[in-house]
């Protein structure tokens, strides 16, 4: 019997940290290989993913974003305005996306677990930002990834690309006066303090990825694998949980003074048309991997419909 | 393998004359193959890696290199000749000038080296024909070094950040009121013990001369705290703009210094970058064990349990301070320590940004404490002097500035009165 | 022994070169950005990055010149433990002493860097792989290797400790 560990971004009382012990209950639940398994908490997304690549950690969850050092091609899934809804985002998930993860996975020697929820994206801003033409021009901040490039650029934003921890304080300084994150995290940040005002662009979604290293994988017998498989929650089945605790931390949010904007159609469509036309293009400059996966998903999506 | 067994090792590895980065090396690979579990020393150089992959030490270089060449050029000289003006009226005037020039030399270096050497080079000479102790000279230019690191900005902070969550930009603007306060105390010391010493009338010509003369190095760190302030630039591009604001001076404005002089400053830069951020990504990967094997929560847990009092704690906390400070290298001692004594801080409910503030203070003791006293050390050599000469010439100055300390702790609003 | 001592001159000049360089690297990225977004009102994307990989190839190499200047933080309480006599030999010793650390610290080093560079990772930001930015670090401890294997060969070459410590 082994005492495995995992690493995890999330602490409570981010409803994260929660799943986080629910899959670490269903793993053990499943297998007498392993004794335990100790939830290490590691603030750098990147950091934890290799740790579990190399072995140092038995098994971890993460987001597109902090997987994309490891897994270009995953970014993905963090396409602007990817999906129509929840039940098409499941299907497409359940038949093209988790199989394919699993194949991409491999490569690096880690096995999916589970795939689960982690919300989307909207925009924080210093000022009432609910139409998209008030941060035109303006500072923003700017993750990592091109998709959150591209979403910025096409509102005509001056993005500045910044690590989070100085984001709080050019948030206070003025330095930004906007950025994006989904609305759990953000409410419990410095920056909630600053940016009174939070809207429900919801223009992209990711999936919160529950792996494992392949060689501790392998110590389990076949029938544990199975067993830890079959035990771990569906996907997405902790999407209803998961917006549950956003509406309750948006409360926080705005008993603290904040402002929140739910957008109506037209105002969703006024965001989104000035993205969407402008999607094609960064499809066009992914790489091969990601390419091929975005096809998969617009088959899907097209599958989907059919139906 | 015991732990115990790394105090032999260490030792032996000394007796050899390893330098402090090797020794360590060997110390933490030691601990990643034999004490941490499911460790080795893949995962060391792992650390490295990660520790050495971040923004936030960006700003270290810069700073340092703007010190390197505002303290080989111009502009240290400038202040110190203004400073001088300013203060000659007074007994110990001089003592106060050099004073006031590292404070304000500070306030562009984030080293208590660099500050030390840039400004005490130049006073050293000059305090000791005016009559000035060796012992009383040697203490105030070791001391009023340590201001590089509370007076932001300051390399110990963005250390302090880089391994908690408290905001550098916050810690900055917190660590002028201790600071100041250091300045106030150094001046009155120095006047109490100068009463006797000889003083010049005030020369309002040489004043304005000083001043025209000086305005380039006064003006920059109302450039850099400016910018921060006003939101034009990070912390972190800060420190390329006052490297930019110091070659724009140096080598453009006065032409004090060529494209040679540049590289061999920035080869000084370099010299120092390879002793200091080694010896960071090696505790940066102590630190990281320390983590996985769940020593903070173990001391949190720990201390509750053993001190009900917030007073027991802070004076534990502080003792512990004290002591690495004397024994280790300040850098890596924040690096290791930081994130082991925030988590206290929070759960006694202390403001993390005074409790950073309380952290620097003390670690600033650690420079100027024997055995292992960078300030000392560098003293040492840069004034010709015995390690125990300089060591017995500080002792007064640790006086006060554990008195400091002290009201630093007391008196949280000293260093939270300038946060929003 | 003259060729080993021109060759580690000509080895400290050329990492002196590459650490500067590197500096200065590190700080043209950071200041592009702010006058990027000052005068041209935009963000330059990865400057960051940039600056980060530079800052770390001038610290790593920076390891190797403060080897060649004798500049790093040595602890010296122990130095006169040894009888007069055998200090030399003591000395000779260490540099054996310290060239096995670099050897065994490069060996894992390159270990570490092969294993990214098979996993293809990626810096995001500037979408290109990342273990040629890690080739630093077996180069600092190759290159301290081949410094301190000469001083152990040639203990008349070796750095004095220089006067000013950090
Ligand atoms: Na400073
Ligand atoms: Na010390």
């Amino acid at each position: 019997q082994e005492v495995w560990s995992m690493g995890s971004a999330k602490r409570a009382p981010d409803i994260g940290a929660t799943f986080d012990e629910e899959t670490v209950a269903a793993l053990l639940g499943a297998t007498d290989a392993v004794e335990n398994v100790e939830i290490q908490f590691i603030g750098n997304e990147q950091e934890m993913i290799q740790q579990v690549i190399r072995g140092r950690l038995n098994m971890g969850g993460s987001t597109p974003l902090g997987l994309a050092a490891a897994f270009p091609d995953i970014s993905v899934l963090n396409v602007p305005y990817l999906w129509d809804d929840a039940e098409q985002r499941q299907y497409v998930y359940e038949n093209h996306v988790i199989p394919q993860l699993n194949e991409t996975f491999a490569s690096s020697g880690l096995v999916v677990l589970s795939v689960q929820e982690a919300g989307f994206n909207g925009v924080f801003c210093t000022f009432d930002c609910s139409d998209p033409a008030t941060l035109k021009e303006k500072r923003i901040r700017v993750s990592a990834s091109a998709s959150s490039r591209l979403f910025w650029d096409s509102l005509g934003s001056m993005a500045i690309q910044l690590p989070l921890p100085d984001t709080w304080s050019a948030l206070e300084q003025g330095l930004v006066v906007a950025g994006e994150l989904p609305i759990a995290y953000f409410a419990t940040t410095p920056a909630a303090a600053t940016a009174k005002h939070f809207v429900y662009t919801d223009h992209t979604h990711s999936p919160w990825i529950y792996f494992v290293n392949k060689r501790s994988w392998s110590k389990l017998s076949e029938e544990d694998q199975k067993a830890v498989l079959e035990a771990m929650p569906g996907a997405f089945s902790t999407s209803e949980r998961f917006f549950a605790d956003n509406d309750a931390r948006a409360t926080s949010f705005t008993d603290n003074g904040g402002t929140l904007y739910k957008l109506d159609d037209a105002q969703r469509k006024a965001w989104a048309d000035l993205v969407v036309p402008n999607i094609g293009k960064l499809v066009e400059e992914m790489s091969p991997g990601a390419r091929k996966l975005y096809e998969a998903i617009e088959a899907g999506k097209k599958e989907y419909a059919a139906r | 393998m015991s732990g115990m067994l790394l105090i032999p090792i260490f030792l032996l590895l000394t007796f050899f004359r390893q330098n402090v980065i090797l020794t360590l090396a060997v110390i933490i690979g030691l601990v990643h193959s034999y004490i941490a579990r499911n460790s080795s020393v893949e995962y060391l150089v792992q650390d490295l890696w990660f520790t050495l992959d971040r923004e936030l030490l960006l700003s270290i270089p810069m700073f340092i290199f703007a010190g390197v060449i505002m303290s080989s050029g111009s502009i240290s000289a400038r202040l110190v000749r203004l400073m001088k003006a300013l203060t000659s009226p007074f007994r110990g005037g001089l003592a106060i000038a050099t004073i006031l020039a590292m404070a304000v030399f500070s306030s562009i270096s984030g080293s208590a080296i660099v500050t030390m050497m840039a400004v005490g080079t130049l006073m050293y000479p000059a305090l000791i024909q005016s009559g000035y102790s060796v012992r009383f000279t040697l203490g105030l230019l070791c001391t009023g070094g340590t201001l590089g690191v509370i007076i932001p900005p300051s390399i110990l902070m963005i250390l302090y950040g880089l391994s908690t969550d408290v905001s550098v930009t916050n810690m900055f603007m917190a660590g002028w009121g201790p600071g100041l306060l250091m300045v106030l105390v150094l001046c009155v010391y120095s006047v109490i013990c100068n009463r006797s010493a000889e003083t010049s009338p005030f020369d309002i010509a040489e004043v304005w001369a000083a001043l025209k003369h000086g305005i380039t190095a006064l003006l920059m760190p109302v450039i850099l705290m400016g910018g921060i302030y006003s939101g034009i630039f990070t912390v972190t591009e800060a420190a390329a703009v006052s490297l930019l604001y110091a070659l724009l001076i140096e080598v453009v404005l006065f032409r004090n210094l060529g494209a040679k002089d540049v590289f061999r400053l920035g080869l000084d830069t370099v010299k120092l970058l390879g002793t200091l951020m080694p010896l960071v990504a090696f505790a940066g990967s102590l630190n990281v064990i320390l983590q996985y094997e769940g020593v903070p929560q173990a001391l949190v847990a720990w201390t509750q349990e053993t001190f009900t009092a917030d007073w027991q704690m802070l004076i534990m906390v502080n003792l512990m301070l004290l002591v690495a400070g004397a024994l280790m290298d300040e850098s890596s001692a924040i690096i290791i320590l930081a994130p082991l004594l925030a988590p206290l801080g929070l759960a006694y409910g202390y403001d993390p940004v005074h409790f950073a503030i309380m952290v620097i203070v003390n670690l600033q003791i650690g420079y100027v404490m024997p055995p292992v006293a960078l300030s000392v050390i560098v003293a040492t050599s840069v004034f010709r002097q015995t390690f125990l000469t300089v060591s017995r010439a500080v002792l007064p100055f640790v006086a006060l500035m554990l008195m400091v300390l002290l009201i630093t702790i007391m008196v949280p609003q000293l260093s939270l009165m300038f946060i929003r | 022994m003259n060729a080993t001592a021109a060759f580690l001159r000509g080895l400290t000049k050329f990492e002196s070169i590459v650490a500067v360089t590197a500096l200065f690297i590190s700080a043209a990225a950071l200041l592009a950005d702010i006058f990027a977004r000052e005068f041209f009102k935009v963000g330059l994307f990865g400057s960051f990055r940039v600056a980060v990989y530079a800052t770390a190839a001038s610290a790593l190499v920076g390891f190797c010149v403060c080897i060649s200047h004798g500049s790093h933080l040595r602890i010296s309480f122990l130095d006169n433990a040894a009888p007069a006599a055998f200090r030399p030999l003591v000395q000779r010793i260490g540099h054996l002493i310290s060239f096995s650390i670099c050897v065994f610290f490069a060996y894992w080093a390159i270990f570490y860097v092969r294993q990214t560079a098979e996993l293809g990772e990626t810096d995001p930001s500037l979408q290109v792989v990342v273990w040629p930015m890690q080739l630093f670090m077996p180069w600092m401890f190759i290159s301290g290797a081949v410094r301190y294997f000469a001083y152990f060969m040639f203990p008349m070459i070796a750095a004095q400790d220089e006067e000013i410590v950090q």
